[in-house]
């Protein structure tokens, strides 16, 4: 009777049919036909057949033994899925008193089955005999390693699987063990023993590797890594998980390879351990292609991957390297989901970094591609920080209202708006930081920032010279906060507000009050006692305020308060007369801390006490003993400005002649070292020059390269000689100079003046993307000593390179920053006027003209600059058709000396001359 | 010979000439048949006009098969643009065609004009397998050897699509990086510039440009000269390397290579390069920017990580990233504790934090 369906195997199985008396045999010998084809469902249900007539007593044929037949038909039963039967069928040869040759096969089966119905502790015990059985050691090991996680008994599930990793004889038992090993540490929570297994598994290969399953598990890993573990596994994981595409690959070989073992074993059958190897086989093959299918829709695994790796070496401080993760990702997958994620990382990586110029466009970049995102806020925030660090003001300020713009989180719109009223503050926006402050107090959604806010406010008034205001807002805040965090600096503000006010009495009864309520070791006494200094020296109380200051010194305060202790005690001091004492004071403050920016100040006084006094030279020796010790280090920097100040003392008109340098101020021994050498014959110049020799000064500073190579010249010597070199025309010594700036290591605060001075090179010499390079890594350089004179470059050489909006856009920004004087802000105008001059329309040469008056009126002094707002004013005249003021420019200039005295002022004679005399022409 | 039409003068010459004409006839008569069905066939010259680009001279006039170039290439065929195929072994390139040897006639042959193969079809060949088998076992000599092998067997052909010609070029060069011989590698560049900048030899021509003149300039400050001093003018003289720009062409075709590698070999090599230029050229931060990409993307070139970190420290110590500097040098002497880098990160360890 052939079925061929599942109803097809219970009519077999059950049906009321009259069944014609077909033989046992030829029944199981259909059976087995059906076997062969591999029918599981006919065969298993003509089995069963034939069992049930030997239940009902017919004899079993000759050579088959009812247990044998049943464990088979258990096994049919399990490859075609009807567990039930295979449960049923297996376990009454297990209860069989007589049926030991089988029960072995059979506990097998009954086990598989006994899974198959998710009864998994019973599973466990049906197969836990086999374990003391050698030949179903190994086959049951992982079985029951399944059934005990199915039992929800994981930590032997562990055990288990670990065992079979390291015990199984076959890859594929290995491989599938490695692979439930993982899985079972990962719900246990183990990640370290989760990792190991999933390295088994990528250790793997042909049949019994799973790269795909491996490559998903990582990131597993990874993630319950970083909740648990810390950065340092999540890093092992990232940096050991292959590709998508070699996971990929790889699992195409191991798939292959298990389809062939499958297809060789083909459809012959034998006992029932053989079914249980050919099924679990098969389901190996069904999570094998599973795997591959969940890899493959994973289309974005590899970003996923470097996130991870990104979030991990953030959270362990290795900010260049998450930095680096983020761009490749961004780099690689600009479209992937996660490029957003990493692009934000991006931003705080550069911001950590010290990268401030980098992280603000990247962050603005950010906000370009992501306007929407839920990072776009916080993202924002840390670039306003960098903007801070920059020194940036404004674009801090521009920065942290785009992140509230972007309507962050209650927490952060808070926090927000706090660090926006103290960039308010920072860019003397004193009224702006007071509403900002005010409206947070008033309506803070968090709550969080409230008495910050509070603080702000009469900060702000204070600042914004609102004293009267700031009491009141002071006394609101020590009511409203008695024990708050900052009432001890509410307190000395309030005296500091008084004292503003010139309420003296009021403020020093404050200050006395607060040194009465607040200890000894309060780090803001010294403050308090510096504020009294000053308050008691207004009142003209000169004695007690010198006592407040010696106390204010005595205890900690930040270096410019200190600076301002030990300046007016020293003025106070000379005018009791004891200038003496002051003088040894700044001498032992030098002599400890020879590194202090205080030694500058040590070297003025001195010398302004001594000199005082009627003597220059001793000035001059007690400012070279501070550094004569360090003459020879290139790398202290102080040793300069204290030279300055020597050179100062001793510059002064009518002073006597003064020995060279190199008799005084070396000792022997440093007569014959360079750097020290050097550093004399600079303070020779500059002594020269102050006394108006310019020319022997020049001279003795051309013979120095002669005598001093370039590495031994400390970075302010080599900054001069650079500028000086460039200012002069000599191009390779300027280089040679800036270049040794450069190198020096550490690196120095004046390799600005490096990278500036390189800039200008590249634009004397018409190279205008070098240009832009130095300047634009000045100006990333975090250190802006010379930020107008980068700033300037870089606008003058987006000029050459005809990027004319932005160079405009620099300049106006420029020409409007108070903090550009002199020289720097004459060329600004300049550029700018021959910037609008290049536009025909009156209304571009109205501004031009505009900008070189400004020039000729209030930079008469910067004389290049104002040579060339004469040519550049005289033009935009002439182009105007205005000839007879155009003459007078040229004239008026010429007039000037200074101007006069260039050689480019040839340029104005000929131009006066060809207005004079049209027909003739200039010669 | 006009037997037809001559007036012979006697009768006896004129029956002997025919007879003794007439085998000549015959072959003559025979090979105007082969001939002209072959024209109708269109093997013999068909004018055809060959539409493909050629990006470099063409090579193909040259004759091919020199004893000392590997002939065989097994399972390869030529195939030409009318469909037909060749074997390549049946096939020579002779003054400017493709001669083919007819099966058993001993001096019959056919050929064809170069326009109209359209292409070689055929596996690996075994000199390139062999090449690619010793780079792999670290033989880079026998690599050099194998791959010079599948260049010369592919010169002449080198221009066509399916030639292996590239393919050989581009494992020699890899060879002559292994082997060091980087100025091979830049001449190479030099020969190969058809090709498009993001292709591997082009990459290794640029890392090579950069070696020569790093290595220029350390020997110019081994003769004494002044560090600042070099400007070590490279071979291709393709920009001087950052002392006068800042940042010169070549370190933004590394910044280039770097993002786009052809291969992780290429990366490395690129990224320390670059890390080289810009520690040369005091730049802190594009050096660590460089150099960091080998521990991060790289870390199974276990060989030279020390070297990278020794690096990275004195970048961090020239920020004066103090943290980042001791941290690195602990991470070099616990990870490498062997390494020659080690024992200077040790010392200066000791030094900076005491």
């Amino acid at each position: 009777m052939a079925v061929g369906s599942v109803g097809g195997f219970l009519a077999c199985g059950h049906a009321q049919v009259k069944v014609p008396a077909v033989p046992l045999a030829h029944l199981w010998v259909e059976a087995e036909g059906h076997r062969d084809a591999g029918r599981w469902v006919e065969a298993a249900g003509l089995a069963e057949r034939v069992l049930q007539r030997v239940d009902q007593g017919e004899t079993m044929p000759a050579g088959m033994v009812p247990d044998q037949v049943r464990v088979l038909a258990a096994g049919w039963a399990l490859r075609a899925g009807v567990t039930g039967v295979a449960e049923a069928q297996a376990r009454r040869v297990v209860e069989s008193p007589t049926a030991a040759a089988w029960r072995g096969e059979a506990r097998l089966i009954l086990g598989v089955a006994l899974l198959g119905l998710e009864r998994g502790g019973e599973a466990e015990r049906v197969l836990e005999p086999l374990a003391e059985e050698a030949r179903f050691r190994d086959r049951v090991g992982l079985l029951r390693a399944w059934a005990a996680r199915a039992a929800g008994r994981l930590d032997r599930a562990a055990a288990l699987l670990a065992e079979r990793v390291r015990l199984a004889g076959g890859d594929e038992e290995k491989g599938e063990a490695a692979w439930a090993w993982a899985e079972v540490e990962l719900e246990r929570g183990e990640t370290e023993a989760a990792w190991t297994a999933v390295r088994h598994l990528l250790e793997r290969s042909g049949a019994g590797a799973n790269p795909a399953a491996a490559g998903l598990l990582g990131l597993r890993v990874m993630d319950q890594a970083a909740r648990s573990q810390g950065s340092e596994l999540v890093l092992a994981v990232g940096a050991a998980l292959p590709s998508r595409d070699r996971l990929l690959a790889a699992h195409a070989t191991a798939e292959a390879e298990l389809r062939r073992r499958r297809d060789l074993a083909g459809a012959a059958e034998g006992a029932g351990a053989e079914s249980v190897a050919r099924w679990r086989r098969e389901q190996q093959y069904a999570r094998l292609s599973a795997a591959r299918a969940a890899l493959e829709a994973q289309v974005h695994f590899d970003a996923d991957l470097l996130v991870r790796r990104a979030r991990a070496y953030h959270a362990r401080g290795q900010v260049w390297e998450s930095a680096l993760v983020s761009e490749r990702v961004l780099a690689r997958w600009p479209a992937a989901p996660q490029a957003e994620e990493a692009a934000a990382w991006r931003v705080r990586a550069l911001a950590e970094s010290r990268r401030p110029a980098t992280a603000i466009t990247a962050a603005e970049s950010f906000a370009e591609r992501h306007a929407r995102s839920a990072l776009l806020a916080p993202t924002l925030g840390v670039a306003a920080g960098a903007a801070a660090a920059l020194g940036d003001g404004p674009r801090q300020v521009r920065l942290l209202a785009a992140a509230l713009a972007a309507d962050p989180a209650p927490d952060l719109r808070d926090a927000l708006r706090l660090r926006q009223a103290q960039a308010w503050i920072g860019v003397g926006a004193f009224d702006e930081a007071w509403k900002a402050a005010g409206g947070l107090r008033a309506d803070s959604a968090s709550g969080s920032w409230r008495e910050e806010a509070r603080y702000l406010e009469a900060m702000a008034s204070l600042a914004g010279g609102e004293a009267r205001r700031a009491l009141v807002e002071l006394a609101a805040y020590a009511a409203e906060y008695p024990e708050g965090r900052f009432s001890a600096d509410a307190a000395y503000r309030e005296a500091a507000a008084r004292f503003g006010l010139g309420e003296f009495p009021e403020a020093e009864r404050a200050t006395a009050a607060w040194l009465e309520r607040y200890p000894a070791d309060h780090p803001q006494r010294g403050e308090v006692l510096s504020l009294r200094g000053d308050i008691l020296s207004a009142a003209g109380q000169r004695e007690t305020a010198v006592e407040a200051y010696r106390g204010a010194l005595e205890h900690r305060l930040e270096a410019e308060g200190r600076a301002h202790a030990l300046d007016e005690l020293t003025r106070l001091e000379v005018a009791l007369g004891e200038g003496a004492r002051a003088v040894s004071r700044w001498r032992g403050l030098a002599e400890a801390n020879p590194d202090d920016p205080l030694t500058l100040s040590a070297a003025y006084w001195i010398g302004r006490i001594l000199s005082q006094e009627g003597d220059a030279a001793a000035a001059a020796e007690a400012m070279a003993a501070l550094v004569r010790p360090h003459l020879a280090d290139p790398a202290r920097e102080h040793v300069e400005r204290v030279l300055a100040e020597i050179a100062r003392t001793l510059g002064r008109a009518n002073r006597e002649p003064v020995a060279p340098a190199e008799t005084w101020l070396l000792e022997s021994a440093q007569r014959l070292q360079p750097t020290a050498r050097a550093r004399a014959r600079f303070l020779d110049a500059d002594i020269l020059a102050r006394r108006g020799d310019v020319d022997a000064a020049e001279a003795l500073l051309d013979q120095l390269e002669a005598e001093c190579p370039l590495p031994a010249l400390p970075p302010a010597l080599l900054a001069r000689q650079g500028d000086r070199r460039r200012l002069r025309g000599d191009r390779d010594g300027a280089r040679r100079c800036y270049e040794a700036l450069l190198a020096c290591v550490p690196a120095s605060r004046l390799q600005e003046v490096a990278l500036v001075g390189l800039g200008e090179l590249a634009l004397a010499k018409g190279d205008s993307a070098a240009a832009l390079a130095w300047f634009e890594r000045a100006l990333r350089s975090g250190t802006p000593t010379r930020l107008a004179e980068a700033s300037i470059g870089r606008a003058a050489a987006w000029q050459m390179l005809g990027r004319r909006d932005d160079a405009r856009a620099a300049l106006e920004e420029g020409v409007a920053d108070r903090a550009w004087r002199g020289e720097t802000k004459a060329r600004a105008w300049v550029l700018l006027g021959e910037l609008h001059a290049e536009s025909a329309d009156p209304a571009s040469l109205a501004r031009a003209r505009a900008c070189f008056e400004r020039v000729r009126v209030a930079h008469r002094r910067a004389t290049t600059w104002h040579l060339r707002a004469a040519l550049g004013g005289g033009q935009v005249l002439e182009r105007l058709g205005e000839r007879t003021a155009a003459e007078e420019l040229y004239r008026e200039s010429l007039a000037d000396p200074r101007v006069a005295a260039l050689p480019e002022s040839t340029l104005l004679r000929t131009k006066l001359a060809r207005l004079v005399n049209p027909a003739g022409g200039g010669r | 010979m006009n037997a037809g039409a001559e007036d012979c003068g006697g009768r006896r010459r004129c029956i002997l000439i025919p007879g003794l004409l007439l085998p000549v006839v015959t072959v003559a008569l025979a090979r105007v048949l082969v001939v002209l069905l072959l024209a109708l066939s269109g093997i013999l010259p068909a004018r055809t006009v060959d539409a493909r680009p050629r990006s470099a001279p063409s090579p193909l006039a040259e004759d091919a098969r020199s004893p000392d170039v590997p002939q065989t290439w097994n399972g390869a065929r030529i195939r030409l643009t009318d469909g037909r195929v060749i074997p390549w072994d049946a096939a020579v390139i002779r003054s400017g065609r493709v001669v083919v040897s007819l099966p058993g006639a001993a001096a019959a042959e056919w050929s064809v004009p170069l326009e109209l193969i359209a292409a070689l079809e055929g596996p690996e060949p075994a000199a390139l397998a062999e090449a690619r088998d010793a780079l792999e076992r670290g033989q880079a000599l026998a690599a050099l050897a194998a791959a010079g092998d599948g260049v010369r067997q592919f010169a002449a052909w080198r221009t066509l699509p399916g030639a292996w010609w590239l393919a050989a070029r581009t494992m020699e060069v890899r060879a002559r990086v292994r082997l060091g011989k980087w100025a091979d590698v830049a001449r190479d560049a030099v020969e190969l510039e058809f090709l498009p900048p993001g292709s591997e030899p082009r990459q290794w021509g640029t890392i090579a440009r950069v070696r020569l003149a790093l290595e220029a300039a350390a020997s110019g400050e081994s003769d004494g000269r002044s560090s600042v001093e070099h400007t070590g003018e490279p071979e291709g003289g393709r920009g001087v390397p950052g002392s006068e720009t800042g940042a010169s062409d070549d370190d933004a075709d590394l910044l280039q290579i770097m993002a786009a590698a052809a291969t992780p070999e290429v990366e490395v090599e690129a990224a320390l390069a670059a890390g080289e230029r810009a520690l040369r050229r005091s730049d802190w931060t594009a050096a660590l920017d460089a150099l960091l990409r080998i521990p991060v993307f790289h870390p199974e070139r276990t060989e030279i990580q020390a070297a990278v970190l020794l690096r990275c420290a004195r970048a961090y110590a020239a920020l004066e990233d103090r943290g980042r500097e001791e941290r690195t040098l602990l991470a070099l002497a616990d990870g490498y504790p062997d390494a020659p880098e080690t024992a200077v990160a040790r010392r200066e360890f000791a030094e900076r934090f005491p």
